[in-house]
């Protein structure tokens, strides 16, 4: 009479463990997995070398900052140095400085490009190539706008700008100082101190940081 | 009461039980075993495919391409060395879309993958299930290095591939197989050992029923083979155990019984001999009464009437004597059954006292003389104990002749009926000297029995007491012919005692 009260319950026992045993099957074939984090990313040098580009750093159609290297025509690159290279690349340096303007000799071939001719190149917005791929300018960044003069040496870069710094957007001020900021310096790490005809702005740091990727 | 799982016997669910535990077992190791293995397949083909994607990302997009073109060109080459499996690369570069394949943007890629490929600075993948196909599908964030050898930022351009798992489906379908392949037939070996199994547990238990049956059916010296130490074996040898102290103690019971009827047999035999002197001198004395003085003539005839009253008790005791060691036999003839009653009535000089209802022609196989004995006790305890008018009335039913002798004196006492034919009881407590031996009622009880017939005694509805017999007309032959033979066990009261007897009253 126990045995036969005890009975159901041990047949329910029984279905669990069997159920138990086989939950491990339900789901054959592949499952679906969520995201998964999966090393390192994609790693390569930025080319051509600094010497040979500048760093823009333009806003994306995701509104996102994003460096965009353009290449500089450099007379010495062309195989003609001289006055009549310098002028060349005229539309993108600049002798403002009292840097940029002297002819280029030998030893500077391996010099790069100075932050002048950057944010000149910035300011005058994405090139064909550029525009195609999204890229843009801060809407509050004027096209007319041209840089006067880059102090660099000292820990804080100094870009005179011919345009109203303080109605510059956050996006606009980062473009700006992120550009000189890797002119200035190989990975960025300057504080940029924009001046303009109403004011100077607090030495700022670019957004984007080089980080230290792994190695492969 | 019973249960569905009851109604299988020990072999069955014994078996059931077996085989559920193989079952379970062989479906946990199938099923663990292909997860393992499943994982293992998986996981091999992403590392393998995350690897050597961003190995061959890195190879074929050493800078920032803004021309589609070359970009596409670029996506060619890596789709070219895919690994493991061919795989589609899609490219997403600000607003520029290319890939390897028709179109330039997946639609297996989900919004989850490229949000976090756009924002984590990792590798990231995610198996899809698309239309019933798998697919891997991984997300590979460019970063450049600004100097080179050096530090990194993020460069906006993502890199996708879509790769289809068809042959780790393959392969993992090819696991399910095999796993079912192994568990079914390991499941019908299983059976095997299931049925052995049952069959080692059921054979003690076959022979334990067994044993326990013939025990109940009086064969004490009944014992099973210990085979083994386990609780089987145990079991036998405790059954084996409680059978001898059983058999022990039954045979001590049956010894004293033995001792005991052996004593009183004893004893009256022994008695019987300086009775039969007692009665010789106490006739002598009896004769000689009249000569003596009052007084002693009275204390003579008392000594003279209990002396007769010992020699009847003598008897009678060797008469259950006899019948308690089952050495009493039937010497049977087939008389007429009026003329049995009315020459044991004759011959105690009882005829004109009786009231007799004998109807003629009730031929009857009996012994006689045991007949007799029966006839005169009972008419014998109505004339003592009840009063009369006694009547003695023969009747039939069925197969059987009914013998009534009713009295109507009180009757007998509603607790001492179920006692009224134990040895020395008496009804009335008052009567403790009465004239009977007090085995009169057992004895004329054993006599019925022998030959095979019952007898009742209760209160007739009209008062006094009313004792039935009933005799088969075959006689004791069928029952108990034998004397050795075992007594049939007969109730002396059966159910329908009650009603038999209400209606021939």
């Amino acid at each position: 009479m126990r045995e036969l009260t005890f009975r159901p319950r041990r047949t329910a026992r029984l279905a669990a463990l069997l159920a138990l045993a086989g939950a491990p099957l339900t789901g054959c074939g592949i499952q679906e997995t969520a995201v998964v984090e999966a090393g390192r990313p994609v790693v390569a040098d930025l080319l051509p070398p600094r010497e040979g580009r500048v760093l823009l750093f333009f806003i994306s159609p995701d509104g996102e900052l994003l460096p965009v290297p353009r290449i500089v025509e450099r007379p010495w690159l062309s195989g003609t140095a001289g006055p009549d290279g310098s002028s060349a690349g005229s539309d993108v340096v600049r002798g403002e400085d009292g840097r940029g303007g002297t002819p280029l000799t030998g030893e500077e071939m391996s010099e790069p490009l100075p932050p002048l001719a950057a944010v000149t190149a910035l300011l005058a917005g994405p090139d064909k190539a550029e525009r195609r791929a999204g890229f843009r300018n801060a809407p509050s960044l004027p096209r007319t706008a041209s840089a006067d003069r880059i102090v660099t040496g000292g820990p804080t870069v100094e870009v005179n700008l011919k345009l109203r710094v303080t109605r510059l957007t956050a996006r606009a001020r980062d473009q700006l100082v992120c550009t000189a900021a890797y002119a200035a310096h190989a990975q960025g790490a300057v504080s940029v101190s924009l001046v303009g005809q109403d004011g100077r702005l607090a030495p700022a740091e670019c957004p984007v940081r080089a980080v230290r990727v792994p190695a492969r | 009461m019973p249960t569905a799982a009851s109604a299988f016997g020990l072999r069955t669910r014994l078996v059931l039980a077996f085989l559920l535990v193989a079952a379970v077992s062989a479906v946990t190791t199938a099923a663990l075993t292909y997860r393992e293995a499943r994982s293992a397949v998986l996981v091999r083909a992403q590392d393998t495919a995350v690897a050597s994607f961003r190995e061959e990302a890195e190879r074929f997009v050493p800078s920032l391409p803004l021309d589609p073109e070359s970009l596409r060109w670029n996506l060619y080459d890596i789709a070219a060395r895919a690994k493991p499996h061919p795989w589609i690369v899609f490219a997403e570069y600000g607003s520029l879309r290319a890939s390897s394949g028709d179109r330039p943007v997946s639609g297996v890629l989900t919004a989850e993958l490229r949000r976090t490929a756009h924002t984590s600075p990792h590798g990231t993948f995610e198996r899809v299930v698309k239309d019933g196909k798998a697919y891997l599908t991984i997300g590979m964030p460019v970063m450049t290095r600004v100097v080179a050898g050096g530090r990194a930022v993020p460069s906006g351009l993502v890199l996708f591939a879509v790769m289809p798992m068809t042959n780790e489906e393959v392969d993992i379908d090819a696991l399910v197989t095999a796993a079912r392949d192994g568990a079914l037939p390991g499941l019908a070996v299983a059976l095997v050992p299931a049925l052995l199994a049952a069959r080692s547990v059921l054979r003690p238990v076959r022979e334990l029923r067994r044993a326990a049956h013939s025990m109940g059916g009086g064969q004490l010296d009944t014992r099973i083979a210990v085979r083994g130490r386990d609780e089987m074996a145990a079991l036998a040898s405790t059954f084996n155990e409680s059978a001898a102290r059983l058999e022990h103690s039954v045979q001590e019971l049956q010894d004293a019984g033995t001792r005991a009827r052996r004593f009183a047999s004893d004893v009256s035999h022994e008695l019987r001999t300086p009775l039969a002197g007692m009665l010789a001198v106490t006739d002598v004395l009896d004769e000689d009464a009249g000569t003596l003085d009052p007084d002693t003539a009275r204390a003579v005839r008392l000594i003279s009437a209990e002396t007769g009253k010992l020699a009847m008790l003598v008897e009678d005791l060797m008469e259950i004597s006899r019948f308690d060691a089952r050495a009493v036999s039937l010497v049977t003839d087939e008389v007429d059954a009026a003329e049995a009653v009315r020459s044991t009535l004759s011959g105690r000089q009882w005829l004109d006292r009786i009231r007799t209802e004998l109807p003629e022609g009730f031929r009857i196989r009996l012994d006689p003389r045991r007949f007799d004995v029966i006839v005169a006790n009972l008419v014998g305890n109505a004339l003592r104990h009840g009063a009369e008018p006694v009547t003695v009335r023969l009747s039939k039913r069925g197969g059987a002749l009914i013998v009534e002798v009713h009295d109507n004196g009180p009757g007998i006492a509603p607790d001492a009926l179920p006692h009224i034919f134990d040895r020395f009881y008496k009804a009335d407590a008052a009567r403790a000297r009465s004239s009977g031996s007090g085995l009169g009622l057992a004895i004329t009880e054993e006599n019925v029995r022998l030959h095979g017939g019952t007898i009742h005694a209760r209160n007739a509805p009209g008062g006094g007491a009313l004792f039935t017999v009933e005799l088969p007309f075959e006689g004791p032959a069928s029952a108990s012919g034998a004397p050795d033979g075992p007594l049939p066990a007969q109730a002396s009261e059966p159910p329908d005692s009650r009603d038999g007897n209400g209606a021939t009253a």
